[in-house]
């Protein structure tokens, strides 16, 4: 069989921070085989699917030693246009992936319009979409120009369990159709079920290399830094004691909705989560999980109704903290220091308080240097950075919006670990909003499945977690 | 109905002869004839609407431009109050106005595939090209920045002080702005940078080979850029 990329101790230093991401990266692929790239947050994925799309260092600026090969062409003797002709490339922060202000301007042309189902979208402005959304657009939007290799980098995390599904067919009939493709992940199930070969990511160098049916879950757990005991699966939270304790009304009869558009956020009932537990908040792609979150938080005005939490500094309410879907959208500081004090000097705490919380905050969450432009991390280092700046600041309730989106396994483990021992030791109260029905079923206490806006069902997660399955037609891991 | 149907008259225009009207509206705005300023500000504004700008993210920045050109006009009438000085301001006013319009109205209606082909057509540099082409999105990015910037420091308790801190707090709450947002600017802008290189935008090869439809919607306004031009120049 043909080889397809070719690399030759490939390494890659960035200019900015000096530091090598990529270090003597040296494999091979075949022709026509889908590939997954394994490994955790910072390891290099994302820099070497950057490296072999030749965005790496022609349009963003780098040293690179070695060799990258496709298909026989050196990308050194290619042109940048030739080479992007060639490659499609599935940003992460699919944001980053639209520059038109409607999603229509997007498609040179409408063939993958019909085939991804868009057409409810196409007048709409890419910034009106839900992030499940947006990756869709996205990734029609990468195989609109019929590439022959396509990278996708944590495709399909940002979905629900059926629009998942969805997007493992199209996956798998483009893979049978031919197309290569080069899928970075940071977990060792979901879209990575397309490939056939894992390559394993550690410190910038390829420590793993084999078959996706022969990965082991030690060789994951290794990969990870994880014990192989946590990657089986955590007991479900419930078993956890938490100092479940009073209730907090988040909102009563709350209505809410973005001027110019249909869609309504109409919570009638009051929304409680009890002193110490977890509530989370399922729906699909759309239908309004983050729009709560943004109106209990206070940065959305609710057009009607109450809200009693708030992540202002107001006294009559009860203190909330949020860290969005998105980090991208929650990182404005020049450095992880700058970041994570801000919100300290708000709270007016003292400066040794302060020093002392920036310190802990540094050593749970391995921030490492904190003079570093936050900027220059990764996607999942700044999901990292954006949880810390929310713990840090010790609220009463915490509103998560896809807590685990970006994160690899070791950080998952330590965030989960992290939600029990709060609950636990200081009573803290959670909102998570998620597509991840394993999640919910382990840290949850109580649950309401939201559908276009309205809650269609709330209570214990024990007597609603079946009704939220049959919902999304899958089973209790969220799988169709 | 009617409306609707202009609307999609103006979006299925050729980028050729778009490109030929905002060239039109650019040579007829060196007129000094009041009356032509006028037509070219009504017409403008009415583009303006038929293409729903309102609507879009340059929206929001329609009532700032509006207020800028008003304060531009008082103080030249403070500096010459005469009736001559005050036609004249209004001349230009309107001709700024009308050209800002238009401007807004094609970045709007227009593909960004189709304005960095249509600069090519025109011969300009590919380099050149791209950047007027991530240009047409400098207005929507720093609102968004901004309202990014502002939620994210809302969410870590910035800006949501009561009673009179609200005030004696605002010229600290601005200036914790002034810098990320700068920041945030250059960031999107590299996004949209690559963004459009990995997409292929510069090759513009979707327009490249297309033919131009001589409809009647092309044909009337090739028609009406070329007189607008012509009374520009005479006028």
């Amino acid at each position: 069989m043909s080889l397809s990329v070719t690399i030759r101790k490939m390494t890659y230093t960035t200019l900015s921070e000096g530091a090598s991401v990529l270090r003597d990266v040296h494999f091979a692929t075949s022709s026509g085989e889908s590939v997954g790239i394994l490994g955790r947050n910072g390891c290099g994925k994302t820099s070497l699917a950057y490296a072999i799309a030749g965005i790496v260092p022609r349009l963003v600026h780098g040293a690179v030693d070695g060799e990258i090969e496709y298909r026989g062409v050196q990308l050194a003797q290619s042109s940048t246009r030739n080479w992007l002709t060639k490659v499609g490339v599935l940003f992460q922060d699919c944001d980053s992936q639209f520059f038109s202000l409607r999603v229509g301007d997007e498609f040179p042309n409408s063939d993958v319009v019909d085939q991804f189902g868009l057409h409810d979208f196409l007048d709409r402005s890419p910034s009106e979409l839900s992030m499940g959304q947006r990756q869709k657009v996205a990734l029609a939007v990468a195989v609109a120009k019929k590439p022959e290799m396509l990278i996708l980098d944590e495709p399909g995390t940002t979905l629900d369990p059926p629009s998942r599904r969805r997007l493992m067919e199209i996956l798998e009939r483009l893979r049978d159709s031919g197309m290569e493709m080069l899928v970075l992940s940071q977990r060792q199930d979901g879209i990575l079920g397309i490939t056939s070969r894992v390559l394993g990511l550690k410190n910038g160098g390829v420590c793993l290399d084999c078959p996706r049916e022969a990965l082991t879950t030690n060789a994951v757990a290794d990969l990870f830094e994880i014990d192989v005991a946590s990657l089986e699966g955590m007991p479900p939270a419930a078993e956890v004691p938490g100092s479940e304790g009073k209730e907090v009304t988040l909102c009563e009869g709350i209505e809410f909705w973005y001027s110019g558009t249909p869609f309504r956020l109409v919570i009638e009932q009051p929304l409680v989560v009890r002193q110490g537990t977890v509530l989370g908040l399922a729906g699909a792609n759309g239908s309004g999980k983050s729009t709560l979150l943004y109106v209990l938080a206070g940065l959305l005005k609710a057009r009607r109704g109450s809200t009693f939490v708030s992540t202002s500094l107001a006294k009559s309410k009860c203190r909330a903290a949020i860290v969005f879907q998105n980090p991208n959208h929650q990182i404005f500081g020049r450095s992880l220091r700058e970041e994570i004090v801000f919100g300290l000097e708000n709270l007016g705490l003292p400066r040794q308080e302060i020093e002392q919380r920036v310190a802990w905050s540094q050593d749970f969450f391995e921030l490492g240097d904190l003079a570093r432009d936050p900027h220059t991390l990764s996607y999942g280092q700044r999901k990292i950075l954006a949880l810390a700046c929310a713990f840090v600041m010790e609220p009463d309730v915490v509103l998560l919006d896809e807590p685990e989106l970006g994160l690899d396994l070791h950080y998952r483990v330590a965030v989960e670990g992290l939600i029990r021992e709060w609950r636990k030791t200081r009573g803290t109260s959670f909102v998570i909003a998620s597509h991840d029905l394993d999640l919910m079923k382990r840290e949850t206490q109580a649950l309401a499945l939201i559908d276009n806006g309205k809650v269609l069902s709330a209570g214990p997660t024990r007597e609603v977690f079946a009704a939220v399955c049959e919902h999304f037609g899958t089973d209790e891991h969220g799988l169709c | 109905m009617l409306s609707s149907d202009l609307h999609c008259g103006i979006v299925a225009l050729d980028h050729r002869v778009k490109f030929s009207l905002l060239l039109a509206y650019s040579v007829a705005g060196l007129t000094e004839n009041a009356l032509l300023a006028i037509w070219l500000l009504v017409s403008a504004v009415g583009v303006l609407i038929l293409c729903r700008v309102h609507r879009s993210p340059y929206g929001k920045a329609l009532p700032v431009l509006a207020a800028l050109l008003a304060v531009l006009f008082l103080l030249s009438l403070w500096s010459d109050p005469s009736h001559e000085g005050a036609l004249k301001t209004g001349v230009v006013i309107a001709k700024w106005m009308a050209i800002a319009a238009i401007c807004i109205s094609f970045f709007v209606v227009t593909r960004p595939y189709d304005i960095v082909a249509g600069l090519r057509w025109l011969r300009l540099p590919s380099a050149f090209s791209l950047a007027v082409g991530m240009g047409f999105r400098f207005l929507p990015v720093i609102f968004e920045e901004m309202r990014r910037i502002v939620m994210a420091q809302q969410a870590r308790g910035l800006g949501k002080e009561q009673g009179i801190r609200r005030f004696t707090h605002f010229p600290r709450n601005v200036a914790a702005l002034i810098i990320p947002l700068l920041v945030g600017i250059m960031v999107r802008f590299d996004d949209l940078w690559l963004a459009m290189r990995v997409r292929g935008v510069d090759v513009a090869s979707v327009s490249k080979g297309q033919g131009f439809r001589f409809n009647a919607g092309n044909l009337l306004a090739i028609g009406y850029a070329i007189a607008l031009a012509v009374a520009g120049v005479v006028l």
